[in-house]
């Protein structure tokens, strides 16, 4: 069973449809990438999946629970990280994180270790008694996640968490994110920035203008959208022998072009089986210098389908 | 309690506190004729607890009022509410911290008082009910300024409304009519012995109380309610809190007549009592979303009263219409009134919820909705009023009924024709109602065809 489920989720704003029909599935342990540009929609998707914004029409489940009927049960079960967030003022790190344990319930005897152990797992230990306001925007964040793991939730819906950070602060949150993939947490990471998802996510939904595009697993999505590897190859010399047997003797082979000495072609043949390029080009003693599939990655995808490949 | 914005604050307090009694002890020993310590000292008592008290009324709704505006523009609120506390524990902790800032205010002017204790003439019980009557009226102040920080979208509109709005209701004392009530009843410097429409002291007491503990029940639950998605879904809470507060009010003057049936001539009391609250509460469970896409009669099941929309307003006041109506029957008979006064009553809350019905129908924000029905009451009798002065020309005067219920009421010499706004209400809601339900009918059938298209 899928633990979040959405079914023709809806938002509207007057004349505006923020979210059209929403239909997204995410199985429990997924990380799901919710990827669009701004204004796409994944906030408000987010925002009602977290209870805060009440949908025009359509449901959203968690686990079972209807957001708009039992919007307590789903609380329990996310920890949500808003996209701008702000925090209050003359509080300490480990002050706040008590205050809002205390807000889950967690009794008073566990809190400190609790803090501590959220603590150590986004790299603040260091900060606990300074002051929140004090902290940096990297800081600040890290600082929100621990906040939102004190209940250890279930789901995470992490809007935008990387946004607005420097490269080292990103690279920090990034490795967060995959220990709490080890740790069996089911996650839901919107961005509008592709690359930063890319080795995190198992699964990625491409939204725009309100509308979920596509939706699966990343390679699945790849071979519906491209059923092809891209291959690049490199030879010593003989550039033009190698074009012409790439294009004439090979049928699996589409789409080649030479740049900078370095020879591109679209493979379209059954996987695993493009050592068959190779034995061809050995066999008109072309000196093959390297030979490699290049990896399609989530930019990739997402250009093709915001393009209009998919329908 | 950590910034030192706090502590400036407490200092400036402090040293208003001490200016005000060095100026009062220089004019004491200049001017008073019995320079006594006792004299002195019950002077100086009296200048500083009016002092704490003007002090306390003024910086408590500033203590609330931004409470949850900042937490919207701080964008903290978000995090807040996914805990799993609820929206009432979440106010309830805004008020009480605001509530403790009071009592430690009130603590920090203690030493003052301490020394004035030693210079003997004051009187302990009055001491006790004055700062008694602090705490509650700033209890009422800190959840009106936290009612307005949930409601309104800003702090500088948080600020400015409660400010204004009690500085205003201050000098009509209409807040919950308890603020002016009790600054009366403990400004005097013998402490309680007033007793309001014929209650003993232990029973004046205990309405004040219990008025003051629903009233911050009430506005704390309309704060509540405006962290909610839709703040519909609380209304029901709130109409029941306004309910038993009005009945407390109702049973509190029946109780009062009881005990002196030779207390005051008007033998309406009752229905000018009922007609006092139920109007502005009129005002405001009539104004709000109408709800759409139900049938009329629909509204007439009883669980429609727990949605909080117009067309369920009516079902609401029939039902505390009906309870005063209950009262009226422990009331001495010399103060009943006629059957005709009930009639013109009822009408008047029939017009009040069709001209509220009509305005929000005409105005989609609640607030404004609101607002323009007030408004335009007000105008309406300031112009009624204006014109039969001008005019002079008495038998205008009774249009007032239009806007407020003054038939009843009005003194001899005006005309008061009862009867007649008796049949006439009735006669203009039904209009109102009827076209304002046109308006909405086509309304409703221009955007289904907006949407088929």
């Amino acid at each position: 069973m899928a633990i979040v489920e959405t079914i023709n989720l809806t938002k509207k704003y007057g004349q505006l449809v923020a979210v059209n029909n929403l239909n997204l599935r995410i199985e429990e342990g997924d990380i799901l990438g919710f990827i669009g540009p701004n204004g796409a929609g994944k906030t408000t998707t987010i925002r009602m999946l977290a209870t805060l914004l009440e949908p025009t029409s359509g449901t959203a489940l968690i686990a079972g629970h209807d957001v708009q009927k039992e919007p307590v049960a789903v609380r329990r079960i996310i920890g949500y990280m808003p996209d701008f967030f702000g925090v209050y003022d003359d509080v300490k790190v480990w002050e706040y994180l008590d205050f809002f344990a205390s807000a889950y319930r967690v009794p008073r005897s566990e809190r400190e270790k609790l803090i501590d152990d959220v603590l150590a797992l986004t790299d603040l230990s260091h900060k606990k008694e300074d002051y929140v306001e004090a902290l940096s925007r990297g800081m600040k964040q890290r600082l929100c996640l621990a906040k939102t793991l004190l209940h250890n939730p279930q789901v995470l819906l992490l809007d935008e968490p990387a946004s607005g950070l420097d490269p080292r602060a990103r690279i920090e949150i990034k490795e967060l994110l995959k220990e709490l993939r080890n740790m069996g947490k089911t996650i839901l990471i919107s961005s509008h920035i592709l690359p930063e998802l890319a080795d995190i996510c198992n699964k990625i939904a491409i939204i725009e203008r309100g509308e979920l595009l596509i939706s699966g697993e990343i390679g699945a999505i790849m071979r519906q959208l491209t059923g092809s590897h891209v291959l690049e190859i490199k030879v010593a010399e003989d550039t033009d022998i190698a074009v012409q047997v790439l294009q004439s003797q090979l049928e699996d082979i589409r789409d080649v072009q030479v740049e900078d000495g370095i020879i591109r072609a679209h493979y379209v043949g059954p996987p695993g089986e493009h050592y068959r390029v190779v034995w061809a080009l050995a066999e008109k003693r072309v000196k093959v210098l390297s030979f490699a599939e290049q990896p399609t990655d989530l930019e990739d995808i997402f250009m093709r389908v915001t393009q209009g490949a998919v329908q | 309690m950590r910034g030192a914005r706090t502590y400036g604050c407490l200092l400036a307090y402090l040293l208003t506190l001490a200016l005000v009694v060095i100026t009062a002890y220089d004019q004491f020993t200049a001017h008073s004729a019995q320079r006594t310590t006792t004299g002195l000292a019950q002077t100086l008592f009296e200048t500083l607890t009016l002092t704490q008290w003007f002090l306390v009324a003024l910086v408590t709704p500033a203590l609330t009022t931004s409470a949850i505006t900042m937490e919207r523009e701080q964008r903290t609120i978000d995090l807040l509410i996914m805990t799993p506390l609820s929206r009432f524990a979440i106010v309830w902790g805004k008020f009480t911290s605001a509530l403790a800032f009071v009592v430690v205010m009130i603590l920090c002017g203690m030493p003052l008082v301490a020394v004035l204790f030693l210079m003997g003439g004051i009187d302990v019980g009055a001491m006790v009910v004055r700062y008694a009557g602090m705490v509650l009226v700033s209890a009422v102040l800190a959840s009106f300024g936290l009612m307005m920080s949930a409601v309104c979208g800003t702090s500088t509109l948080a600020n400015l409304i409660t400010y204004g709005l009690v500085g205003v209701l201050y000098f009509v004392g209409a807040l919950a009519g308890t603020a002016l009530v009790m600054s009366r009843a403990f400004g005097g410097s013998s402490g309680i012995s007033t007793t309001v429409f014929g209650l003993t002291t232990w029973q004046f007491w205990m309405f004040t109380l219990g008025s003051v503990f629903l009233t911050v029940w009430l506005f704390l639950q309309i704060a509540a309610n405006y962290l909610l998605l839709d703040p519909r879904e609380g209304a029901w809470k709130t109409r029941l809190l306004t309910a038993v507060l009005y009945l407390w009010s109702v049973s509190t003057t029946v109780l009062g007549l009881q005990n002196s049936p030779s207390l005051i001539s008007g033998q309406d009391l009752l229905a000018m009592l009922m007609m006092t609250w139920l109007a502005p509460i009129g005002v405001a469970v009539s104004t709000g979303v109408p709800m759409t896409g139900r049938r009329w009669y629909e509204w007439l099941h009883p669980r429609a009263l727990a949605v909080g929309t117009v067309q369920s307003a009516p079902l609401y006041l029939v039902l505390l219409f009906m309870a005063t109506l209950m009262g009226g029957l422990w009331v001495p008979a010399s103060f009943r009134s006629s059957a005709v006064v009930w009639v013109f009553c009822a009408g008047y809350l029939w017009w009040l919820w069709s001209l509220g019905y009509a305005f929000s129908t005409l105005i989609p924000n609640r607030w404004g909705a609101g607002t323009a029905l007030v408004g335009a009451i007000a105008l309406g009798v300031q112009f009624v009023s204006t014109l039969s002065e001008v005019l002079d020309y008495r038998a205008l005067y009774t249009f007032i009924n239009l806007f407020v219920p003054f038939a009843p009421f009005a003194p001899r010499n005006l005309p008061s024709n009862v009867e007649l706004w008796a049949a006439l209400y009735p006669a203009l809601g039904l209009v109102v109602t009827i076209g304002t339900a046109l308006i909405r009918r086509r309304r409703e059938r221009r955007e289904v065809d907006r949407g088929d298209g």
